[in-house]
């Protein structure tokens, strides 16, 4: 018997150590360019690729990714900034070369089969950027409240994005707070979007506003739903639309 | 201790100044929308119904801390210009009139009572392009946008209540 529950104490520690601790690995992806990335193992099929928002890396996405990793989905979180010396911050965003996030996209797909890039706010341009450069296919895109706009926009004038979102042809998940501004404007998102023919689906969160799993002044309903965060990711994977095939 | 106040009040008070956003200048132009909206009460309003007052337009919602912090600026804003052709419309983001209530309850202090008007379906947000809250206009009194501010600010301080006096028409003398 005392064997038995050794046997199954030690099968159970071991199965969490192999699902759940993370480990540091620094990613060569140009020469004197190395990309702190913390690794989340859940096996070799299933990637997460989780690129920071102009919030940086933020903890948040770091117990989120040992929840995924327990959900069997292997995460790494990359500190994009820290690789470049940059401040955290939204013009810093937009000065880190896609070229990095591609590096990081090729040395994941030496490893997994299926590669699924996440971010949010600014970090959505990280993620397209990044995709353009691809030398594998990508399962698919997760975007949390995601802002691909090219400049502020004037009053009742066209909003301008970012020539990437017409030029992106990747499934599309986008997760977007109905408290905050750009709900109401995620139809001109998702048509810039399918320009380039990518597949879009929206799905709604009622009562969050933007950056609802961070905010310092988050209420009990925004903490509430920051906890199952794991599910809202892996639930937008799974609804991830499958493109349709160009024609030739 | 007082050398202390004497020193950090001021401090405080110009990195306040500091932070606090100025209003952009914009080529004269019309409106994108009418904004035929109405208000708590369900009176309509549209800015038609303005021509001949300079009108700040503020788009905004209760779970905006931003919005919030600016709004007893705006209610000292409307006192400040209170016997000139100067209005404040705010227009709220597609919350329910209980909740509006509940905000205004909430900023008894401040005594807000200036125009609250209901995007309930967010089409005066999509019409006007809103990306940013709060996000701020202020027409001139032919109805012509002049300035913008994406974000808060302090609206009773000295430069921006002296742009927006500029744009007052002149009252002609009796």
């Amino acid at each position: 018997m005392k064997f038995f529950l050794a046997l199954f104490w030690t099968f159970l520690l071991g199965s969490t150590l192999a699902f759940a601790a993370p480990d540091s690995k620094s990613i060569l992806v140009a020469p004197n360019v190395e990309i702190p990335v913390t690794r989340y193992h859940a096996g070799k099929r299933n990637l997460i690729l989780w690129l920071p928002s102009e919030r940086g890396v933020v903890q948040a996405e770091h117990d989120t990714a040992a929840k995924l990793a327990r959900r069997g989905y292997s995460v790494w979180v990359a500190d994009l900034f820290g690789a470049r010396f940059l401040p955290v911050g939204p013009s810093s965003v937009d000065e880190i070369p896609a070229a990095d996030v591609a590096g990081l996209i090729q040395a994941a797909a030496k490893k997994y089969r299926k590669i699924i890039l996440l971010s949010s706010g600014r970090g959505a341009a990280l993620a397209l950027g990044g995709a353009q450069h691809r030398g594998r296919p990508i399962a698919g895109v997760v975007l949390l409240f995601p802002n691909l706009l090219a400049g502020s926009p004037e009053a009742g004038e066209e909003a301008a994005y970012l020539p990437l979102t017409r030029q992106t042809h990747l499934p599309i998940a986008i997760l977007q707070g109905d408290k905050s501004p750009w709900h109401w404007q995620l139809d001109a998102l998702k048509q810039q979007l399918e320009q380039g023919g990518s597949r879009v689906v929206i799905t709604t969160l009622p009562g969050m506003r933007d950056r609802f799993y961070f905010r310092e002044d988050a209420l009990p309903h925004e903490r509430e739903l920051a906890d199952r965060l794991d599910s809202l990711i892996v639930d937008a994977i799974k609804s991830l639309p499958a493109l349709k095939r160009k024609s030739p | 201790m007082k050398w202390a106040a004497a020193v950090l009040i001021p401090l405080m008070l110009s990195i306040s100044a500091a932070n606090a956003k100025e209003l952009k200048p914009l080529a004269p132009r019309d409106a994108p929308s009418a904004l035929a909206l109405k208000d708590l009460d369900g009176k309509p309003h549209s800015l038609a119904d303005y021509k001949g007052r300079v009108v700040l337009i503020n788009f905004w919602a209760t779970w905006c801390p931003p919005c919030r912090a600016e709004m007893p600026s705006m209610q000292r804003l409307k006192e400040a210009l209170k016997d000139k052709p100067f209005t404040i419309l705010a227009v709220d983001m597609a919350e329910s009139e209980a909740e509006v209530r509940q905000f205004l309850k909430d900023m008894k202090d401040a005594k807000l009572d200036f125009t609250i008007l209901m995007d309930k379906d967010g089409r005066a947000l999509k019409e006007w392009k809103v990306f940013v809250f709060p996000t701020s206009y202020v027409l001139d009194a032919e109805g012509k946008l002049r300035y913008s501010l994406l974000g808060s600010t302090e609206w009773d301080e000295f430069d921006t209540l002296k742009k927006i006096e500029a744009l007052l028409p002149q009252i002609p003398a009796q």
